[in-house]
């Protein structure tokens, strides 16, 4: 019985994505008469227009080197904060703390305008930088939150003994919170790298250079216009998806992980 | 874990030599950017050596010993903001395609004013050169000089097969309202849409509605409103455009998805045949002769009424520009490659070689029989005989009063919105956006 | 980056050379957040006050803010924002009816809560986008109504603002109901299930097990999850309306976020308006996240 309810549910949860799959098997003609139907044959001839009427190569490794380098600059910056909030007692590590959390929910839309003008007076706005340094500023609070709780859970007692070996500040982090706090780590890894991936608004703006775009900004300019040649649009959302689906099915554990412990705060 | 802390390392330091690296080529080159056309060369499948303005820019290199750097966007709805961040970062181009009207205005603080650099004889060769001034006025800066084949008219397109079927003569081809409304329920009664209109964008609302208004208004009834002499409420004229333009939706005379098409798909909707008429500039001749071919059919758009007193003008002008911006480091090089670009070889060149959709070139000195395909021969013959014309009416709009006309078209459309509210909200706009 | 620590210090060095440490450990973070946070936040916060296109400012103190006040048009973003709001209960709703499911932790219960959440890992631009192909006029949508005798419905859902809606907020459901089930699980599995064995020993039936135990303790899980949801719901729309309506037809799916890149990109340059938008955007969430902190730590007793 219970199955069955499941299985219902997963079914109507899977239909917008079924949709999407089918549909790029069709041709235009097949889909303007039946918008809901099978594909004759299984033609490949959608995959083979979406990928030499677009760059995808080089959109998706756009996509890649924004969402890693992003995710680098990210670790660089937090670990050494998160760690300090986990371990170095001060007086005033609480406060700075809380004034960063807090920052979480500052929404984008309010720091948007003025790093556009910021950044076309500096002269980096159609650059990959403007995008490194506005996504890292954005995933900052969350990811140093994440790693504090991920640190917190550090024993003391092995951070202590390290130091009572002689560890220095660069080796306590490397031989003992990283190794110790890996799996938090890669949480907020695979999170952030998650949401760069999918962002849209700063990189539509603070990115207008074709050989710069995103994925997902592609894929945001697509839907104008191709409109008539529905198939063609669902392929190049299906390509566009891959990628994503790909990486929650090797990494779901660390995300389901990331979500419950926001939520046992 | 020492390898994972490397791996970041490197990751960021990749990343920041990535995109340094990417650098900026100083030099004295001149910096040419040009907007890019929905009917590219590059689309046609020419290879990039062939293109005109490849071609031409070499042909200026040998001249002048300059060299010149070109650079097309293809996106165009984005050019706007690119110029502008540029132009806050000094670190544009020398010389510039530009869309008119508000566009050109908001950016004026980039752009170099002509004036000194132009005779009045030069300026006299060259039709509309006013709308390139500040504001439209015919003492302000000139910001720039049009594009080669940049004068674009609004028309009427119909499928002559459709009509045929319907059985409407070429006597009854539509010229007012009435005679449209006759047309539509012909087409109608043979299972056809009658009018495609993509209007999610809301651009119909100018193509449509407007030059309705314009026919019974003249280019003088847009001014009054813009300056303030006049309010939208209070001119009978435009209230009866912005009824006669709801009808059309209400009517049946359209297709029932206007509000979420967007313009192209309108396009392909009339190109592929399942529409008989469609309104919109002339660059739907490109799209619409490669899908219907001897099928396709030109008139003017109509008039408000059968005894409008402007009626059978023409709608249109030169909508694209070419400037110099105002922190180039080589005004007097850009300036050079400009008229380069004006010169009679080159406009008969770009004509000829270059972009291919039919137009008509606001420059007197090209002889009018270099365009060679019959729909630019009917554009000169229209643009040539009309009896009035008018510049674009949206682009006359402060920009927040045509954004505003763009976002309310689709309601005023569908009839979400009725005529006197649209007015009302007009006027609001406008209200605050009084040109002095 | 590495700070060797000095040789035998004493119990009273340590908390200077620790305030030291600890100081240079956060100062890439604080650099990086005042440049790029906190600055044009102040920086957006001062323009509010005035005219801006991006180069001209002219100070004109709350007029913006006035002017918005005044505009109906900003209360009728508030509403559309507040109906988006209303898909809260009904993901709650959904997500608990399917924690329930899963609850029993059948094999494949791992499978299954998998395939809840990836929704939610998909960019909002392309569920928008899946989404508007399939309400489409000619879409799958409208021709599964036409093909059993159900024209009456079939329309073009994406012309008409209740309609346009409509679509929206079943892909704000689609999006993010499975990040409830993934919350609601893990909340559930950590109550304790001897209260559970208590409750059937006193002769509780199914019914009342949910109802009147499971929410209640579910209920900090609950709260968490709608105050995250109603946050994203009033800052991180942009996507899927984007991408589906573009905040049409006119303003009628558009919500305050999304009014602020209309203003401060398409309308001209009214940047100066966008930021005073952006303000009263800021307090609104700044509010619901106060509230919601004030109302959890009143109900944890």
């Amino acid at each position: 019985m219970l199955v069955i309810l499941l299985t219902l549910v997963a079914v109507t949860t899977l239909l917008p994505m079924v949709y999407m799959f089918i549909s790029s098997f069709r041709t235009m003609s097949e889909y303007i008469y039946s918008p809901l139907g099978f594909p004759t044959r299984f033609r490949l001839d959608n995959f083979i227009s979406i990928a030499s009427g677009y760059p995808l190569l080089r959109n998706f490794s756009n996509s890649l080197i924004l969402s890693l380098v992003s995710l680098g600059l990210s670790l660089l910056v937090s670990v050494p904060a998160a760690y300090a909030f986990a371990h170095i007692p001060t007086r005033w590590g609480s406060i700075v703390y809380v004034a960063t959390i807090s920052l979480m929910m500052v929404p984008i839309m309010v720091t948007l305008i003025p790093r556009y003008i910021i950044f076309s007076r500096i002269g980096i706005l159609d650059s990959r930088l403007s995008l490194y340094l506005s996504y890292t500023a954005g995933a900052l609070p969350y990811t140093v939150f994440l790693l504090t709780v991920g640190f917190k859970a550090v024993p003391k007692e092995l951070v202590e003994s390290a130091k009572i070996d002689g560890a220095g500040y660069a080796q306590v982090i490397f031989n003992v919170i990283l190794p110790m706090g890996r799996a938090t780590i890669i949480t907020a890894c695979i999170l952030n790298f998650v949401s760069f991936w999918n962002e849209l608004v700063q990189a539509m703006m603070f990115v207008s250079n074709e050989k710069l775009k995103t994925i997902t900004v592609l894929v945001s300019t697509m839907g104008g216009r191709y409109v008539s040649n529905m198939p063609l649009i669902l392929t190049g959302l299906l390509i566009a998806s891959i990628p994503m689906i790909v990486v929650y099915v090797f990494f779901q554990r660390y995300i389901v992980e990331g979500i419950t412990m926001g939520a046992s705060k | 874990m020492k390898r994972f802390g490397g791996l970041v390392l490197v990751l960021f330091l990749g990343g920041t030599l990535a995109v340094f690296g990417s650098g900026k080529k100083e030099g004295n080159t001149l910096k040419y950017w040009m907007i890019g056309n929905p009917t590219t060369e590059a689309d046609q499948g020419k290879p990039a050596d062939q293109w005109y303005v490849n071609q031409a820019v070499k042909r200026f290199e040998a001249k002048t010993g300059i060299k010149v750097e070109v650079s097309i966007f293809p996106d165009q709805s984005a050019f706007a903001d690119k110029f502008k961040a540029a132009g806050i970062a000094k670190n544009g181009p020398d010389v510039s395609g530009i869309w008119g009207g508000s566009v050109m205005f908001d950016n004026k603080d980039f752009i170099l004013p002509l004036d000194p650099y132009f005779t009045a004889d030069e300026l006299s060769q060259i039709a509309s050169i006013n709308a390139f001034r500040y504001n439209y006025k015919p003492d302000g800066p000139l910001l720039g000089i049009p594009n080669a084949v940049s004068n674009d008219s609004l028309m009427l397109f119909y499928n002559k097969e459709i009509f045929k079927q319907a059985g409407i003569s070429d006597a009854e081809i539509p010229t007012d309202v009435n005679s449209l409304v006759a047309a539509c329920e012909k087409i109608k009664k043979i299972g056809v849409t009658p009018i495609a209109v993509g209007d999610q964008e809301g651009y119909y609302s100018a193509f449509m509605m407007l030059p309705l208004y314009a026919s019974a208004s003249g280019a003088q009834g847009i001014r009054d409103i813009v300056e303030g002499r006049k309010t939208f409420a209070q001119d009978g004229d435009f209230v009866a455009a912005a009824r006669a333009y709801q009808q059309m939706y209400s009517l049946g005379y359209t297709n029932p998805d206007v509000v979420s098409l967007n313009d192209s798909a309108g396009q392909t909707l009339f190109a592929s045949g399942k529409a008989a008429m469609i309104v919109t500039g002339q660059w739907m001749i490109a799209a619409g002769y490669q899908l219907l071919g001897d099928k396709l059919g030109m008139a003017k758009w109509i008039a408000l009424r059968s005894d409008a007193k402007y009626k059978g003008l023409m709608v249109g002008g030169p909508s694209q520009a070419v400037c110099v911006t105002s922190y180039t480091k080589i005004p007097e090089q850009a300036v050079q490659f400009v008229k380069f670009l004006m010169s009679k070889e080159e406009l008969i060149q770009c004509i000829t070689v270059g972009n291919n959709s039919a137009g008509s070139t606001p420059f007197k000195v090209v002889p009018p029989d270099t365009f060679k395909d019959p729909f630019s021969k009917m554009l000169v013959d229209f643009n040539k005989n009309a009896p009035f014309s008018v510049f674009w009416l949206d682009n006359q709009l402060p920009q927040e009063v045509a954004t505003e006309l763009y976002r309310m078209s689709p309601l005023l459309l569908s009839s979400a919105m009725t005529v006197d509210q649209y007015v009302a909200k007009m006027d609001e706009v406008m209200k605050r956006n009084i040109l002095k | 980056m590495a700070i060797s620590p000095m040789h035998g210090h004493s119990g009273k060095t340590r908390p200077r050379h620790d305030n030291l440490t600890a100081f240079l450990s956060v100062l890439p973070m604080i650099a990086f957040i005042v440049a790029i946070t906190v600055y044009p936040t102040l920086n957006a916060l001062f323009h509010s006050f005035t005219k801006w296109d991006g180069i001209h400012v002219e100070f004109i103190g709350l007029d913006n803010y006035v002017q918005i006040a005044k505009d109906p048009r900003f209360w009728q973003l508030l509403l559309n924002t507040l109906i988006y709001v209303a898909t809260v209960p009904v993901q709650i709703l959904i997500a608990l009816f399917i924690m329930v499911l899963l609850y029993e932790k059948l094999p494949g219960w791992r499978f299954f809560r998998s395939l809840f959440y990836l929704p939610n890992v998909l960019s909002p631009i392309i569920i928008g986008l899946i989404f508007r192909q399939a309400f489409m006029w000619e879409g799958p949508i409208n021709a599964f109504f036409k093909m059993n005798h159900l024209d009456w419905l079939a329309m073009d859902w994406l012309s008409k603002g209740p309609t346009a809606m409509g679509v929206i907020l079943i892909a704000i459901i689609w999006n993010n109901f499975g990040y409830g089930v993934v919350l609601f699980l893990a909340g559930a599995t950590m109550i304790d299930p001897c209260v559970f064995e208590a409750a059937l020993l006193d002769g509780a039936n199914w019914f009342q097990k949910t109802f009147r135990i499971f929410l209640p303790l579910l209920g900090r899980v609950i709260a968490f999850f709608s105050v995250t949801t109603i946050i994203w719901i009033f800052t991180g729309l942009f996507g899927l309306i984007f991408a589906i309506t573009k905040g049409g037809p006119g303003y009628d799916t558009t919500t305050l976020e999304y009014m602020i890149y209309l203003n401060a990109f398409k309308a001209g340059g009214k940047m100066g308006y966008a930021c005073a938008l952006a303000v009263y955007l800021f307090v609104i969430t700044f509010g619901i996240s106060r509230v919601s902190m004030l109302v959890t730590d009143r109900s944890d007793r």
